[in-house]
């Protein structure tokens, strides 16, 4: 039809609006593509590697060796196989922890290399390996044994490899693991001996009790509580999130925009319509045009953004696979998102374009080429508003506001989208902030912590003494594990507080924040809890909820602790000290270090800040689009308005003050929205991504990071009032002086 | 003379070509005159009146206005010109649609330096009561009113009227023609009326014909008719 040759021209003539309303969907379907595609390829690889690598369903240490494994495995219908681990250090602020090469459970995977064929070689993970400018085919000795790297490896049980499987952050200055076999392993010398099981049955009850039988276990975690293991499924939900809701957030805000552009389109060419109505189109015909417009937008938004997704993939995933140790990625372009994310705009825009079509064409051809009904009432809020104490100024930028509600509402929804998106990467960072400052800096006031490998009775030669033990306890339904603390009473090396700040004695029983929030449990509520390695049971009364959001830990008087669950009066298994202790390690489980966490933070920082200056940029392009293109709506709307203040003799600084300052207190809005929006969505984003881990993330926003969004917005407002001041001057005072008008 | 123009030239260029919109145009009017331009479609009416209402700037010649020459104004004195001694009203009033009566006139009182009371105005051309409603709720008379009480709110030297009846019926266009005599003597103003319809000119002390863009006649009406006796 020959009418749609004006397609292109009529949106040459207002391109801001067209290129702003094709780059939000761009930007919609290349998140919606890319994140999509990347999180199925990492959870399909994911679920691979753990089915073809026998990922454990728990680990376990007993006080004594486990002499009858074959006969358990064939008694319980699981896998069962021992391994052995030792912590070398590597140099004096870094640990490698060597783990046995298994065959049955755990099994490693090359990721880069060659797998172990020879004695005295060595594979060792990736980050480990980075972060010590270590290669492949480097040499390095370990208690005089020369070890040759011939790759790098991971383990699906450290796919977040954490020291302790309780840590939060990994560090790979700090901390890494290796692979050797057997034979390399007992050259080394004494290592620990742990088990992995697999189940095949539901029967690990039967089983705890069986191995307990005649032995002590000292430890026992199941595989959610490992955070080795658990960590990658919380990011994974987060990301599934971010792929899914943004790109639907940033399609409904381009609805808006198109629909609010369309109208005016349409309004604006109502003679055209009438008189093509006259000469014989058929209302089909004209509602074809007009659909030509977001069809098109459609088209070049979702193909390029769909495309440019595609090309993010590979990217994406280099980030997810360094960031956790992951074997290489097979990357499959899911046919699935790809269509869906081609399709997506067409979904949103084809029913928003029809409607405005059809509501604008129900008029007849005559009331089209009068220009459409002539409007004689006024809306109920520009009616009810009462203005007269206000200056001229402010009653303009008022009215302005009120008189085209959707254009209104763009303006909020977006600058708060905008604004959301901004405070999404400094909420995240002051909440992680706050989480490992409250974790590691104010709670826990030793700087190391040593765990042995079974009960010590003889009093510490210097640090505190803690015990500690897993135990099930019946919370919303389901058997839970959590882990319950004895701690000295007079203990100055934990410092827990309540919710108003206050310290919290040890002579009472305590529980961290994180439990209180997963399970629903209140100060005065009773449990019942049953140690799982000897089945003592007891009730224990909550006192106190602290503020920990680390871990689904109770904390009671250590004297208390043994005498409830039958250990030796003065018993503990862990000492907590200021000071480096020297401890035998063969008489310890694990050793840590308050400082490698801080430090690993810190290391976690840098990605983070990228992260957040990646978010803010795109904040900073959606909020300058409808910014820019809401305000440029308003100079077309205020032409002849425009128009008529020149002539009567206004500034071009007054002119600019009215009809471009005139969102200044939308934007503000905006933004005040978006604050505890971003809040209230970020809770419950951190809390579905940590429903499976022990930890609670708490939401926070620093004054200072609100100040901050807040500059960015108005930089952004403010850099679409300058772009748009070209278009203010350029309207010209005859076109008032031609009007025709109401 | 408070206006005087002398050889004045403008022109315009539409796309490679030049079109003169006013040849050699010489005419005054003086203080306290009503003016009438006549003439047809594009004989440079418009084009006469944006000059000197400081809206557009003429290529040759001076066009000096209370002794000052519009022509060697940069813009921003042509907005202290506009601001400060031109009141406009327009044939299809342009009025702000989305302003009260009351707030159309303070548009303009708002930048004036030492304005006529809203109120006051609003009285003088009979549109009080009306002052809460939007232009859309008023009639085509009632609009140019409160177009009158705009401009002469903010106690302009001139007022420049473009057609000012155009929009409107007979009885109506009578009833805006009288309002505007009397409110010229109350507010002491000079005024220059374009229009084609020669029967307003009766009014005016001062009637100018233009024809293709030059002055064709320059003459003093010495039978000035009330609003009330003007027919067509």
């Amino acid at each position: 039809m020959v009418i749609n040759k004006k397609i292109k021209r009529t949106m040459l003539e207002h391109k801001s609006q067209y290129i702003g309303s094709i780059i939000l969907i761009i930007i919609g379907c290349m998140l919606y593509s890319s994140f999509n595609i990347a999180m199925v390829d990492v959870q399909d690889n994911l679920d691979n590697f753990r089915t073809e690598h026998k990922l454990e369903d728990a680990s376990f240490i007993t006080q004594n060796p486990i002499p009858n494994l074959q006969e358990l495995e064939t008694k319980y219908d699981l896998i069962l196989e021992e391994r052995k681990s030792k912590d070398i250090n590597y140099d004096s602020k870094s640990v490698l922890r060597l783990l046995q090469s298994t065959e049955k459970v755990d099994k490693y995977a090359v990721i880069k290399g060659r797998a172990l064929q020879n004695k005295d070689e060595i594979l060792i993970d990736q980050g480990f390996a980075k972060a010590h400018s270590m290669s492949v085919d480097d040499n390095f000795k370990i208690n005089n044994v020369m070890f040759k790297i011939v790759g790098y490896m991971t383990t699906p049980d450290y796919v977040y490899p954490l020291k302790s499987e309780n840590d939060i952050l990994k560090n790979p200055k700090a901390f890494g693991v290796a692979v050797v076999a057997k034979e390399d392993m007992e050259k080394i010398g004494p290592a620990l001996t742990y088990y992995s099981v697999k189940f095949n049955q539901p029967n690990s009850d039967e089983f705890i009790k069986d191995v307990g039988n005649g032995n002590i276990l000292i430890q026992w975690i199941n595989k959610k509580d490992n955070n080795r293991i658990s960590f990658i499924d919380g990011d994974m939900k987060g990301g599934v999130a971010v792929g899914k809701d943004m790109p639907v957030a940033i399609l409904i805000l381009t609805c808006i925009l198109i629909s609010i552009v369309l109208t005016r389109l349409i309004k604006g060419e109502y003679l055209e319509i009438g008189t093509l109505y006259a000469i014989g189109y058929t209302k089909k015909e004209i509602m074809g045009h007009y659909f030509r417009y977001s069809l098109i937008m459609s088209v070049v938004g979702s193909s390029i953004g769909t495309i440019s997704g595609a090309f993010l993939v590979k990217p994406l995933l280099s980030v997810i696979t360094g960031y956790y140790n992951l074997p290489l990625l097979v990357i499959n372009f899911n046919v699935k998102y790809i269509l869906q994310s081609f399709l997506l705009p067409f979904v949103f825009l084809i029913p928003v374009t029809y409607i405005v079509i059809s509501r604008a064409l129900q008029l007849s051809p005559v009331q089209l080429m009068r220009g459409g009904i002539k409007k004689t009432k006024v809306n109920f809020i520009e009616r009810s508003l009462k203005l007269d104490r206000f200056k001229f100024n402010t009653k303009f930028k008022i009215r302005e506001m009120v008189r085209s509600l959707p254009r209104t509402m763009l303006m909020i929804f977006g600058v708060t989208f905008a604004s959301m998106l901004l405070l999404l990467g400094f909420a995240t960072k002051d909440s992680m902030d706050y989480m490992v400052n409250s974790s590691y800096k104010d709670i826990y006031q030793y700087n190391y912590e040593y765990t042995f490998n079974a009960l010590q009775t003889e009093a510490p030669i210097s640090g505190e003494k803690r015990s500690l033990s897993t135990f099930t306890a019946n919370l919303n339904q389901k058997d839970e594990d959590l882990v319950i603390f004895g701690v000295q009473k007079d203990s100055k090396l934990i410092n827990l507080m309540d919710k108003s700040g206050h310290h919290l004695s040890f002579d009472q029983v305590i529980i961290t924040k994180s439990m209180s929030d997963r399970y629903g449990l209140k100060e005065g509520d009773s449990i019942e809890v049953k140690n799982k390695y000897n089945s003592k049971n007891f009730m224990l009364k909550i006192d106190n909820i602290a503020k920990a959001y680390t871990g689904d830990f109770i904390y009671m008087p250590l004297n208390d602790f043994n005498q409830f669950n039958g250990y030796p009066e003065n018993s503990y298994l862990q000492i907590d000290s200021k000071e480096k202790l020297n401890i035998p390690s063969e008489k310890l489980l694990s050793e840590s270090n308050r400082q490698d966490m801080i430090d690993g933070y810190n290391t976690l920082l840098m990605p983070m800040k990228y992260m957040i200056g990646g978010i803010a940029a795109m904040a900073f392009i959606i909020g300058l689009i409808v910014i820019y293109v809401v305000t440029s709506l308003v100079i077309e709307e205020n032409k002849a308005n425009i128009s008529m203040f020149k002539i009567l003799g206004y500034s071009n600084k007054e002119v600019f003050s009215l009809i471009l300052s005139s969102n200044t207190i939308l934007v503000i809005l905006g933004f005040t929205i978006s604050v505890p929006l971003i809040l209230v969505s970020l809770k419950s984003f951190f809390d579905a991504m940590t429903k499976d881990m022990n930890l609670t993330i708490p939401t926070q926003l620093n004054t200072i990071s609100i100040l901050i969004s807040f500059v960015i917005i108005m930089i952004t407002y403010e850099l679409s009032k300058a772009l748009n001041r070209k278009k203010v001057l350029s309207v010209s005072m005859s076109d008032s002086l031609k009007e025709k008008r109401d | 003379m408070l206006i005087e123009i002398e050889n004045m030239d403008k022109s315009f260029i539409t796309g490679k070509e030049s079109f003169k919109a006013l040849k050699n145009v010489s005419l005054s009017i003086d203080k306290g005159e009503i003016a009438v331009i006549l003439g047809p479609s594009g004989s440079g009416k418009s084009t006469l009146l944006n000059i000197i209402g400081g809206i557009d700037k003429a290529d040759k010649g001076s066009v000096i206005i209370d002794n000052v020459d519009l022509t060697q104004l940069s813009d921003s004195k042509l907005t202290q010109y506009r601001r400060n001694s031109i009141g406009f009203i327009f044939q299809f009033y342009n009025l702000i649609p989305n302003l009260t009566v009351y707030e159309n006139v303070e548009v303009a009182a708002n930048i004036s330096k030492d304005p006529l009371d809203i109120d006051e105005v609003l009285h003088s051309v009979d549109m009080s009561e009306f002052k809460h409603r939007f232009p859309r709720e008023l009639s085509g008379g009632q609009q140019q009113r409160v177009s009158i009480a705009r401009a002469i709110v903010k106690k302009p030297k001139f007022l420049l009227c473009d057609e000012p009846t155009g929009a409107l019926d007979y009885h109506t266009s009578i009833e805006i023609l009288r309002l505007m005599t009397v409110i010229i003597k109350e507010f002491d103003t000079t005024v220059l009326i374009i229009t084609h319809n020669t029967a307003i000119s009766t009014i005016a002390n001062r009637i100018i014909k233009l024809r293709s863009g030059e002055v064709a006649e320059n003459l003093i009406n010495d039978h000035v008719l009330p609003a009330e006796s003007v027919v067509w």
